[in-house]
């Protein structure tokens, strides 16, 4: 599957958290695509996002990714635009995999991720915001 | 209206974005210059192009208000430099069938515990598209902010499942002011569909029916009493109520409705302009879910009222009602009939035509 990830924190100008909350955040999967999903040269070259390929991800890895983090409060039923986030800055993700993921003008449009698991980057969002967290 | 706008394509190799969400996380970033639209002076519009999209959406974390907002609608000729009718929007259909088409601009949800779409920001407005509900356990369109408009939509419900969890379509506690109108809801499975869930909003000129299913509710408001006007509320003549509702709160105005049943709701406070007991299959073409075109002799034609004219101002397709004869339901008149007219002369015995 390919993974359009965003890789650069969003803040609400204003400085409202639940604003902040509900924005995508760096390491937040925006969509997953089936291989070979023809994306747009925005989608392609846009500086905030990256294209991740990866091979052994399942449909509940997918359904991870992009599900809400929802609270039982009737005010703010989704809390966090996403519950789930891949963790960019983890140590596997190395050679030209960091590389790609830190080159803004994205030479490599697509960056193949060989993982054993895919979860071992997933990482789950705490249920609550603390105060100076944004992602 | 914001003294900047921006216009993208959406869902097709050659559009701006392929994906939805895409779209959506690029506003205020690629599009415009802020997520705060007011102070930014923008409107944002998004366009899809024809076909089904198996997508997720989100709209969220924006700042709002009623001239500076998010727009998303199927292509049309309408936007600017635009020329997407009829090819793109189900709205341009030249037979003017009325169904959930794959071949026009539509989103459908498929992932397990979705909710798509999910609207959290104010004053966004949803236009001239198509959504499903996959069955299992989704959640199909929620409104989740106030002042949200669902105009000239089709929402087809596929879920087997009965939890109110699971809608086609669902409004939360946070959302006031919302409505939804010349819409089309479709049921083709167990699940009832649509909660309005306690907040006031405005249901006009809907048509709901089902095609499959027994459940029997066409409309479940929860403790919600919006105001229900100019709706076909109809369930197959499943159950004994159009709306199930909780609480014994009176309705405000729940008039001028259709409805199979011999009772719209059981608590208090029906108006005296409701048609009861009539039947779903005298009312559309195709109740098998293959169209739900306006039938000749059908009893929604004149059964509405105009005083929903200052929010209602076209049907689904995009025609006026007519004022004086206000028909109830998404579509405003029966669809023009081609016919042939045969002219005759007619000649005296001498050869002068009279």
């Amino acid at each position: 599957m390919e993974i359009l990830v965003r890789v650069k924190d969003r803040v609400d100008p204003d400085g409202d958290r639940i604003k902040t909350s509900r924005l995508f955040q760096r390491g937040d999967v925006i969509t997953v695509q089936p291989d070979g999903h023809p994306w747009s040269p925005r989608e392609l070259t846009n500086p905030h996002w990256r294209i991740l390929v990866v091979l052994d991800m399942t449909v509940k890895d997918k359904q991870s990714l992009v599900g809400h983090s929802i609270r039982e409060d009737p005010d703010a039923p989704i809390f966090r635009r996403r519950g789930t986030k891949i963790d960019l800055d983890h140590v596997i993700l190395l050679g030209p995999v960091r590389d790609a993921l830190d080159d803004d003008t994205r030479t490599l449009r697509k960056i193949p991720v060989v993982l054993v698991n895919v979860r071992t980057v997933i990482k789950a969002k705490p249920a609550e915001i603390p105060p100076a967290v944004i992602g | 209206m914001a003294t900047s706008r921006t216009d993208s394509l959406i869902g097709s190799a050659t559009s701006d974005y392929t994906t939805l969400q895409a779209w959506e996380d690029d506003i205020g970033v690629g599009l415009g210059g802020s997520t705060n639209l007011v102070t930014d002076d923008y409107d944002h519009h998004g366009w899809v192009k024809a076909g089904e999209l198996d997508q997720e959406l989100t709209i969220s974390g924006h700042t709002t208000d009623a001239t500076h907002r998010i727009t998303l609608q199927s292509d049309h000729s309408s936007r600017p430099g635009g020329s997407g009718t009829p090819t793109d929007s189900f709205t341009g259909d030249a037979d003017r069938e009325l169904f959930y088409d794959t071949t026009y601009a539509a989103v459908i949800t498929t992932s397990g515990y979705a909710i798509s779409p999910l609207i959290q920001d104010d004053f966004t407005l949803i236009e001239r598209l198509q959504f499903a509900m996959s069955s299992g356990n989704k959640h199909g369109m929620q409104l989740d902010a106030t002042d949200i408009t669902v105009n000239r939509c089709i929402f087809e419900g596929r879920g087997s499942s009965t939890s109110s969890s699971y809608k086609a379509f669902g409004v939360t506690n946070s959302a006031d002011d919302y409505i939804i109108k010349a819409c089309l809801f479709i049921e083709v499975a167990a699940n009832y569909s649509y909660l309005p869930d306690e907040h006031p909003g405005k249901i006009y000129n809907c048509s709901f029916a089902r095609s499959a299913g027994t459940t029997s509710v066409a409309l479940a408001t929860n403790y919600g009493r919006p105001d229900i006007q100019n709706n076909a509320l109809f369930t197959n003549n499943a159950g004994s109520n159009s709306i199930g509702n909780s609480g014994s709160t009176s309705w405000t105005t729940l008039d001028y409705n259709v409805t199979d049943h011999s009772d719209i709701s059981e608590d208090a406070g029906e108006g005296a302009n409701n048609v009861y007991s009539k039947s779903q299959s005298d009312q559309w073409t195709a109740v098998d879910n293959t169209d739900w075109r306006l039938k000749a002799g059908n009893d929604l034609d004149g059964a509405g009222t105009n005083g929903v004219s200052a929010d209602v101002t076209e049907d689904i397709f995009g025609n006026a009602y007519a004022s004086g004869s206000w028909t109830v339901g998404c579509e405003a008149t029966l669809a023009v009939v081609a016919y042939t007219q045969t002219q005759f002369r007619v000649y005296e015995n001498d050869g002068t035509e009279v």
